[in-house]
C-alpha cells in the first residue's frame, strides 16, 4: 500500500508539473527563440550570394583601395568579435567581413556538404565579389581557425595574395593543431569549466538537422573559454551572433579522418607575413609560434602583450596590435 | 490490482538514469528494508551523490523506492545538481536470472555565465542479469528524457542576442544509455560498478563525452 501511494503521488506530482510547464511553452527548434535569424531567414541582414550559398557579409572603406579580408575563427564562430578591424577602413583599406558558410548569420548547410576545399572556394569567391579591378591588392587577416584557412588559401593560390596577418593559428598541419588543442582545451576533470561544458548534455539534445538547438548548445559550450580555468587568457567574454555547431563538427571530423597539411606549397609565397601571438595564452607561447610560422619563407613574429588568444577583440590587445598591423600593411600596400 | 498499478506506472512512467541506484535483489535479507548509498563516477560529468532507498515487499514483486542527490565537480559546487525520485521493480525472477524495471524522475539544474537551466525529466530503463547472493552481472538499457526545461538567460547572453526567449521549453531532447553492471556483496554491504555508453535520442549525435561510469557503496539495514 505504501509503495502504491508513493508511486501514485509521484505520478500526480509529475503530471501537475508537466501541465504547468506546458502553459506558454516554447519550442527550442523555433527560429529566433535561442539563436538569431540567418541571412536566409532575415532579408534585412547584409549578405552576398557566392559559390552556391548566401553569406552574411559587410565591407567598409573605399571600394577601390586594397582589400583586407578578415577571416574569423572556430570553425563556426562569426566576425562579430573581430569588428575592431573596421579601424583599418579609416586608414584607407577596404575591410571585408564575412561569416563563413554555416557560421554566424550565414546560411546553414547539411553536415555532409562541408569540406575544407569548399571553405577555400568560398574565400576565393568573397575576394572576387569585392574586387573592383584585377590589380587590386588583397590582404588576409585571419584569426585562429581563420588564420589556418588563410594559410590554406595561400598554399593553394600563392599568387593571389599580397600579404597576410595570421593571429594564433592552431597549426598548419594536423599534428600542430592537435598539439595546440591538447593544451588549449586541457581542463581538469574536476574543473568548473569542464563541468560547464559537459553537464549540459542532459538538458539539451538535438538531431543533426535541428540546427537551432545544436547551435545554441554549441554557443553555451564555447563560452567555457571565458572561465578562469581557461588557458587562453582572454580579458573577458567575446561577443558573438551564432556558433555554427554543424560546420564545426563537420570540419573537425574531416580533419580527424583525413588530416591536413596546408604547408605543401607555402615556399612559393615569398611575401613577408605578420605572425601574431599573445602574451597571456599559456597554451600557445613563443615556441609554438616559431614552429607554426616556420612554414613561411619570410616571417615577422609579433607578440601582443597584455592580451590572450582573442587579442584583436579587447582594448589592451587591440591597442598593442593595431599600430604593428597597420605598419605591416602599409609597407606592402 | 495493486501490483498491476505499480508495474503500469513503472512501465508507462517517465522513467531511470544511467547512474541511479544499482541493486542486487538477492542480497537483500527479509529484514533489510532500507539502504543508504554513496556513489561517484561520470554521469555527463564527474559527479558525487548520495541516496536513500526503501524496500517494499508486495505480493508479486519487490519494489525499491529511492531519492538521491548528486552534484558535479567544479569550483561552484551548488550551481548544478540533480535530484532523482523514483524506484525500481523486480518484475521477473527465474532462478538466478532477474529483470528489473526502473523509473525515476530527475530534477536538475545547470548554470553558467549565459544561462540557468532547470529541468524536469523522466528516465526509464530495464536491467537484465544473473544474480547470486554475493555477486551479480547485468546489462541495462534505458532512456533519459528532458521533458521540460526552464531557460533563464543572463544579461550577458541578452547583450549578445536580445531576442533570446526565456521560459519553459518542452521538450528539450533526451539520451539513450546502455551498459553493463556488476557488484559484490558482503554482510550488509554492496560495492557496485557500472559503465556504458550514452547517445542522443535520434542516434545521430552524442554527448561531449558519451560514456558513463559509476562506483557505488551501499549499506543495507
Amino acid at each position: 500500500m505504501k509503495a502504491k501511494m508513493f508511486f501514485m503521488g509521484l505520478l500526480l506530482a509529475l503530471g501537475c508539473w508537466v501541465s504547468s510547464c506546458q502553459k506558454g511553452e516554447l519550442d527550442a527548434s523555433q527560429t529566433g527563440n535561442l539563436v538569431p535569424l540567418t541571412v536566409g531567414q532575415d532579408p534585412s541582414l547584409p549578405s552576398i550570394s557566392v559559390n552556391g550559398t548566401q553569406l552574411h557579409a559587410e565591407a567598409f572603406g573605399p571600394a577601390d583601395s586594397a582589400l583586407l579580408v578578415v577571416i574569423h575563427g572556430g570553425p563556426g564562430s562569426d566576425y562579430r568579435y573581430l569588428l575592431n578591424c573596421k579601424e583599418f577602413a579609416d586608414e584607407g583599406y577596404r575591410v571585408v567581413f564575412y561569416d563563413q558558410r554555416g557560421s554566424g548569420l550565414s546560411k546553414r548547410h547539411s553536415k555532409d556538404s562541408y569540406s575544407i576545399e569548399l571553405m577555400i572556394d568560398d574565400l576565393g569567391a568573397v575576394i572576387e565579389h569585392y574586387k573592383t579591378r584585377p590589380d587590386q591588392k588583397v590582404f588576409l587577416l585571419g584569426h585562429s581557425w581563420g588564420a589556418m584557412l588563410a594559410t590554406d588559401y595561400i598554399n593553394v593560390h600563392p599568387a593571389h595574395i599580397n600579404g597576410a596577418i595570421l593571429c594564433e593559428p592552431g597549426g598548419f598541419t594536423f599534428a600542430q593543431m592537435k598539439d595546440y588543442l591538447s593544451r588549449s582545451q586541457n581542463y581538469g576533470v574536476f574543473s568548473e569549466a569542464l563541468n560547464d561544458a559537459v553537464y549540459l548534455d542532459q538538458f539539451l539534445t538535438g538531431k543533426e538537422d535541428q540546427h537551432e538547438i545544436l547551435d545554441y548548445k554549441f554557443g553555451l559550450w564555447a563560452s567555457v573559454e571565458e572561465g578562469e580555468d581557461s588557458p587562453v587568457g582572454n580579458e573577458g567574454p567575446l561577443p558573438f551572433w551564432r556558433s555554427g555547431a554543424i560546420v564545426n563538427k563537420a570540419l573537425f571530423e574531416i580533419a580527424d579522418e583525413q588530416g591536413f597539411d596546408f604547408t605543401t606549397n607555402l615556399q612559393q609565397f615569398d611575401t613577408k607575413i605578420l605572425f601574431v601571438y599573445s602574451e597571456n595564452n599559456s597554451a600557445y607561447g613563443e615556441q609554438h609560434a616559431i614552429n607554426v610560422s616556420s612554414a613561411y619563407h619570410d616571417v615577422q613574429l609579433f607578440r601582443v602583450d597584455d592580451a590572450g588568444h582573442d587579442m584583436l577583440s579587447f582594448p589592451r590587445g587591440w591597442q598593442n596590435f593595431f599600430p604593428v598591423g597597420l605598419s605591416y600593411l602599409n609597407d606592402l600596400k | 490490482m495493486k501490483n498491476t498499478i505499480i508495474i503500469a506506472i513503472a512501465l508507462l512512467g517517465v522513467a531511470t538514469s544511467a547512474c541511479a541506484q544499482t541493486i542486487n535483489w538477492q542480497a537483500f535479507k527479509p529484514e533489510q528494508k532500507n539502504s543508504l548509498y554513496l556513489q561517484t563516477g561520470w554521469d555527463y560529468s564527474m559527479n558525487f551523490g548520495a541516496g536513500y532507498g526503501r524496500k517494499f515487499d508486495t505480493k508479486l514483486f519487490p519494489v525499491m523506492a529511492n531519492i538521491e542527490y548528486s552534484f558535479p565537480a567544479g569550483e561552484r559546487l551548488f550551481d548544478d545538481f540533480k535530484v532523482r525520485i523514483g524506484g525500481q521493480v523486480e518484475v521477473v525472477r527465474l532462478g538466478g536470472f532477474s529483470a528489473t524495471a526502473k523509473v525515476y524522475s530527475p530534477i536538475r539544474r545547470y548554470e553558467n555565465n549565459l544561462v540557468t537551466l532547470f529541468n524536469f525529466g523522466g528516465e526509464f530503463s530495464g536491467v537484465l542479469g544473473f544474480y547470486k547472493q554475493k555477486w551479480f552481472v547485468a546489462g541495462e538499457f534505458g532512456f533519459d528524457k528532458a521533458i521540460a526545461t526552464h531557460v533563464k538567460h543572463s544579461e550577458r547572453a541578452l547583450d549578445n542576442y536580445d531576442g533570446l526567449q526565456s521560459g519553459w521549453y518542452v521538450p528539450t531532447g533526451g539520451n539513450w544509455f546502455y551498459g553493463l553492471q556488476t557488484g559484490f556483496s558482503f554482510g550488509g554491504n554492496d560495492l557496485t560498478l557500472k559503465a556504458g555508453k550514452v547517445t542522443s535520442q535520434g542516434w545521430e549525435t552524442s554527448p561531449f563525452i558519451p560514456y558513463f561510469a559509476q562506483l557505488a557503496y551501499q549499506r543495507r539495514f
